[in-house]
């Protein structure tokens, strides 16, 4: 290798390192960024009592908690929002299994919020058009016979039904959690 | 003049520059046809003019930047120039897609010229970023609902997904460092990225131009250079496209959606050049997904790039065939999914309403920004703090599973199975008088569905009437009605006659026997029945909903009305928030209720 050779070779690899000493903290600079941390996704939160979930009625309630969003903590925000169904029939143990089903509002399929359908009959996504039971199972569009684009059934999300040690009131409370959209296993995102 | 002129170009020699540009020569002649190239370009600076104006006010933040999108539409020309802005991003795509399909028809790509087909290839995913990064800067609830979507779109592509929508996102989901990252993307790589690119595109372009000799002065007569041959038709195109968008910007503005708020859901569609994608997805679901939206793009985009590679037909005619078959393909594949997207859409019944709610939502915001003054909470509370706009949605999540609010035409918001009183036009003279009448006192409207349906009430009122016998019935009739005007003046929606009101308080108390159950003022107890003191006022209207079950109320006779703010001391464990119930009883107590959206 003569010098001229050694001299060019010497100009590209500094320049590579400079480059990089940039580049990389760029990139890691962008992909970062914050993670907002949900409160909700730790411990169980308190949404509603118990007697005011009618039977067979589905019932969308926001879940309130703190939130960190990048440089701002907001104390008392909506985190995220659920489905609440109370099976009709027996309620004299409100703390008997399945009972209450707590899913998600978020659509599996691209994050929508889904809406609860005409008659309570299950749950309906308006952005692509995927239709769920009261158990949050994917079906079918019975007018269209179009198949449902979610890749899972909503996401059911742990829930307990306890008592109120002051007031002995029931209440319902979720462990609120959201999932990566558009894959067929849950993944916890936040 | 020309002196000037000439000592400028003694200095800088910049003639050398413009005579390669003026002296062009194309190898057909000037066209109509080579126009959408030199429009495009223009576009793209008038983008980047306006883009530069409007930052002049925008401010990209979550709690401002609606209001300043707003405040540039009410400064003078802003509105214009914002509409400008619009309307030419629009324009953009329209040329883009002209364009390419222009070269593609005329064979332009061919050798010496891949690069420029390639180069301005990339450029056409860029513009469309370009556009995408810039519809939510107004942080509208349309434009954070899109992006949430396409980010979760980007996050679908193999691999890397999850860490392009981290860039996007500035973390895991929207928040309010989306809007910052939006706004680099939009104001800084992006131009940065198209910028260099088209420099490359348009070197690349002038470098494989025939020329006549550049360095000659002046044109050889006859020949039929770029100037000024092919850029007066240049002109003309960018005037025609211009004077449409300046109308459609003039006519117009661009539109500025609700602002954006965790509490408004949005069904969001995709802008119109999206659409065939979107169809598209319809034919994959689950794991397959990512071939709609990104396999078939990307497969669509090398397969162009690789068109000067592919073209090596040894007989023109093929080749033209072959070509003339893509651009119909493409052209007609486009038109057919975003035809169907819009007939699919068009069909929805639920999905229309739910436009067309949402459309009214925007004009109220707009409305309010008017009137109501934007504080530092940003625009978000404008609607927040609007009963017309929270009291129906307030009613529909909280009271519509047993109460109706719809008006004697079944207009507004109808219960599904109504199992308690109709609340339209609560407090009226003509409201409370309906529980003084037996028949519609028991009718589905106010006790029909209740427990009180054949209760003490419609039984008082019923002996009322038998006992008063024929003669009587118009008598009672009268002195209930002033009944009915004394309770309306307690809730001080209307402002009944003063002297029906003297009359009704009388009757109240005496022969009407309201007291004997209800109190009222100082006659009669509580713990029986609601108390009539204030009746349908708002403060006797909140604490009812807080706690129907309380003395004053109908303490423990309530039939299922739920306690929505039972619990004073811990206001966050209610179903309804005290600003909520404000909100709610305000909508409720207005006195010709607005048509429910």
């Amino acid at each position: 290798m003569n010098r001229r050779e050694i001299l060019a070779w010497l100009s590209r690899g500094l320049g590579v390192a400079v480059t990089a000493v940039i580049g990389i903290p760029g990139i890691q600079y962008l992909l970062g960024g914050t993670r907002s941390k949900g409160s909700g996704g730790s411990e169980f939160a308190r949404l509603i009592r118990f007697k005011d979930l009618l039977p067979g009625r589905p019932m969308m309630v926001p879940v309130i908690g703190q939130k960190q969003d990048a440089w701002v903590r907001h104390d008392r925000q909506v985190v995220g929002r659920v489905w609440l169904v109370r099976k009709p029939g027996d309620a004299s143990d409100p703390t008997a299994e399945g009972l209450v089903k707590v899913m998600s509002t978020v659509c599996p399929h691209m994050g929508c919020q889904v809406n609860s359908q005409a008659g309570g009959k299950g749950f309906h996504c308006p952005c692509h058009g995927a239709n769920f039971g009261l158990e949050g199972e994917r079906q079918t569009d019975p007018r269209s016979g179009e198949r449902n684009h979610a890749p899972r059934d909503l996401d059911p999300l742990d829930c307990r039904v306890v008592q109120d040690e002051a007031t002995k009131e029931w209440w319902v409370e979720v462990k609120y959690e959201k999932f990566a959209t558009g894959r067929e296993d849950r993944v916890v995102t936040a | 003049m020309q002196s000037w002129a000439d000592w400028l170009e003694q200095r800088l020699g910049y003639r050398l520059v413009t005579r390669h540009l003026r002296n062009r020569i194309l190898p057909d002649g000037p066209s109509w046809a080579f126009t959408s190239a030199s429009c495009l370009f223009w576009l793209l600076i008038i983008q980047c003019f306006t883009g530069l104006l409007l930052m002049a006010t925008y401010s990209p933040s979550m709690t401002s930047a609606w209001a300043s999108v707003h405040f540039i539409d009410q400064s003078s020309a802003g509105r214009f120039l914002r509409g400008v802005h619009h309307y030419a991003s629009h324009a953009m795509i329209i040329l883009f897609g002209i364009h390419v399909l222009r070269v593609l028809i005329t064979g332009a790509y061919r050798a010496p010229r891949e690069l420029v087909w390639i180069t301005g290839l990339m450029l056409f995913p860029l513009v469309i970023i370009w556009t995408v990064t810039g519809n939510p800067l107004s942080a509208s609830q349309k434009g954070i609902a899109q992006i949430q979507v396409e980010g979760n779109i980007l996050a679908g592509t193999p691999v890397i997904g999850p860490f392009l929508q981290r860039v996007l996102f500035g973390g895991e989901e929207v928040g309010i460092l989306t809007l910052t990252r939006l706004y680099f993307l939009h104001v800084g790589l992006l131009p940065l990225l198209i910028g260099g690119l088209t420099v490359v595109h348009l070197y690349q372009v002038l470098k494989h131009s025939p020329y006549q000799s550049p360095t000659e002065e002046s044109p050889a007569s006859g020949a039929l250079t770029y100037w000024p041959y092919q850029s007066s038709r240049n002109m003309v195109t960018l005037a025609l496209v211009m004077s449409i968008v300046g109308w459609l910007a003039w006519q117009y503005g661009a539109p500025l959606y609700a602002p954006a708020d965790p509490d408004l859901v949005h069904t969001p569609r995709p802008e119109w050049y999206f659409r065939w994608l979107f169809e598209l997805r319809r034919y994959f679901s689950g794991n397959t997904e990512f071939v709609a939206t990104m396999v078939i793009p990307s497969a669509f985009l090398f397969g162009f790039m690789a068109v000067p590679f592919l073209d090596r037909f040894r007989s023109p005619w093929i080749s033209t065939v072959c070509r003339v078959l893509v651009v119909a393909a493409c052209a007609g594949g486009w038109g057919w999914l975003t035809a169907l997207s819009y007939l699919q859409d068009w069909k929805d019944a639920s999905y229309l309403a739910h436009e067309a709610e949402f459309e009214a939502i925007s004009e109220r915001a707009l409305e309010l920004a008017q009137t109501e003054p934007i504080t530092e909470q940003g625009a978000v509370m404008l609607l927040r703090n609007d009963p017309q706009t929270q009291g129906p949605r307030l009613f529909a999540r909280h009271c519509v599973s047993c109460h109706s609010h719809a008006d004697p035409q079944g207009h507004g918001l109808v219960a599904a199975e109504p199992s308690a009183p109709n609340l339209y036009g609560i407090g009226t003279t003509d409201w409370i008088a309906g529980f003084l009448e037996p028949v519609r006192a028991s009718s589905d409207s106010f006790f029909g569905k209740t427990k009180f349906r054949e209760g003490d009430m419609v039984q008082h009122v019923t002996g009322l009437f038998s006992e008063a016998g024929e003669a009587g019935q118009e008598g009672l009739k009268q002195k209930l009605r002033s009944v009915a005007a004394a309770l309306a003046a307690e809730a001080a929606i209307e402002s009944p006659e003063a002297a029906l009101v003297t009359a009704g308080r009388e009757a109240l108390t005496s022969s009407v026997g309201c007291t004997d159950c209800h109190r009222f003022h100082d006659q009669g107890e509580l713990g029986s029945a609601p108390d009539l003191t204030g009746y349908g006022s708002a403060n006797w209207l909140k604490q009812m909903i807080a706690k129907p079950t309380a003395e004053r109320f109908y303490s423990d006779r309530n039939d299922r009305m739920p306690e929505f703010a039972a619990d004073e001391s811990h206001p966050e464990l209610n179903l309804i928030s005290p600003h909520e119930l404000d909100l709610l009883v305000r909508w409720l107590r207005t006195p010709a209720p607005t048509k429910a959206p």
